[in-house]
């Protein structure tokens, strides 16, 4: 510390003390500002003091006995909100596995309705290589398998006709679609089998 | 003064604590705050927290300079949330802190012109000179332990107590004469 900053703790040291400090041992700066320091203290003490009245803090040991409880409370609070998150997301995950096997297991029955309208009728005779690779196409691609069951289901239905013409017409129709899924195939071969046979048939009956 | 009796000896330790330091503490806090009601709740504060770290508080130490540290965190916590204080005319200060009647007319008048002279001289210092000041005053600490109370070196918590001096004495001393 220097010498400066020494002088100036020991004048206010001095100025600031809470015994009488004789005159004579003071500057005048010191006695000036000592003065100053009693007469500041003269303005404290006249403000009317207001009878104390501090209360024993009892309720802090009430506080203190419920802290333990409001901490376990507050903890199992904590536990039965992860259980039930827990519960939760085992129900989204059960739920979410279930829809996945039944989309799965269609697909089986997809594949052999595919296989009873793809069977050939007497009148036609599609090669069966066509309809064997072609099947071998849908067995890889199941997804699109259901989508193209549901629309031949309608076709079918709407479509179902007595006369082998008819039959002839709905089998190419099939095989068209089946052939715009599958890019792998052999798509010209398949279109222009049905739709020649069609030609022949159609000349030959005069419509 | 405690209103409780005391039960047990740390009932009696705390009786002990409010009449040695309770009217220390609370000058301290009237005149950071300038409000009597408040300077009771914080005064009430002041205690209970004291009471409650009573386990780390070291025998040796000074409690008076233990209880006003607390205090002055409550002030400095109060004057961030809110005005630091509100200077109250003579209505005011009637309002809040009635005289007793059986007190005399003119020592009322007395006692107004001396509330207004301090509040006009509070008026003259900057917070810190303030704080250093009353902790001065009514903690009798060291300036080292005051500069280490308002978080500041010991050169510079000298020249706040030089420098409030100084603006004390312009008014209270230099005017009057």
């Amino acid at each position: 510390m220097n010498k400066d900053l020494e002088k100036l703790q020991q004048l206010l040291e001095q100025v600031t003390a809470a015994s009488d400090v004789p005159e004579g041992d003071m500057t005048a700066e010191a006695a000036s500002l000592r003065e100053t320091w009693v007469r500041f203290g003269q303005l404290l003490e006249a403000t009317p003091p207001a009878a104390l009245d501090i209360r024993f803090p009892s309720e802090v040991r009430r506080v203190d006995e419920l802290r333990p409880s409001r901490k376990l409370h507050r903890w199992l609070l904590s536990a039965a909100g992860v259980l039930a998150a827990s519960v939760a997301i085992g129900l989204v995950v059960t739920w979410s596995m279930h829809n996945g096997e039944q989309t799965v297991q269609s697909s089986p029955d997809s594949q052999a309705t595919v296989a009873v309208t793809a069977k050939p009728s007497a009148a036609t005779a599609t090669p069966p290589t066509a309809i064997a690779s072609h099947s071998a196409a849908i067995k890889t691609e199941p997804k699109t398998l259901i989508r193209q069951e549901r629309s031949v289901k309608e076709t079918v239905a709407e479509t179902q006709w007595d006369e082998a013409i008819d039959e002839q017409i709905n089998q190419v129709g099939r095989q068209i679609v089946y052939a715009n899924q599958n890019t792998g195939s052999s798509i010209g071969e398949l279109v222009g089998y049905g739709i020649e046979e069609m030609r022949q048939d159609l000349e030959g009956n005069g419509l | 003064m405690a209103n409780c009796g005391p039960n047990t000896d740390e009932e009696r330790l705390f009786g002990d604590w409010v009449r040695e330091h309770g009217q220390a503490v609370r000058g301290f806090l009237l005149a950071m705050v300038r409000r009597p009601d408040v300077a009771d709740d914080l005064c009430q504060e002041v205690f209970c927290r004291a009471w409650q770290a009573r386990s780390r508080y070291r025998e040796e130490g000074n409690a008076r300079a233990y209880l006003l540290r607390i205090a002055d965190r409550l002030v400095c916590d109060r004057g961030r949330r809110a005005e630091p204080y509100v200077n109250l005319n003579e209505d005011g200060w009637r309002k809040y802190e009635p005289h007793d009647s059986a007190v005399e007319p003119s020592q009322v008048a007395l006692l107004a012109e001396r509330s207004e002279e301090l509040t006009a001289a509070l008026d003259q210092l900057s917070p810190i000179q303030r704080r250093v000041l009353l902790l001065r005053y009514y903690g009798q600490l060291s300036f080292a332990e005051v500069a280490t109370m308002v978080d500041c070196p010991l050169n510079t918590a000298l020249s706040h107590c030089r420098r409030g001096l100084e603006a004390l004495r312009k008014l209270l001393v230099e005017d009057e004469s």
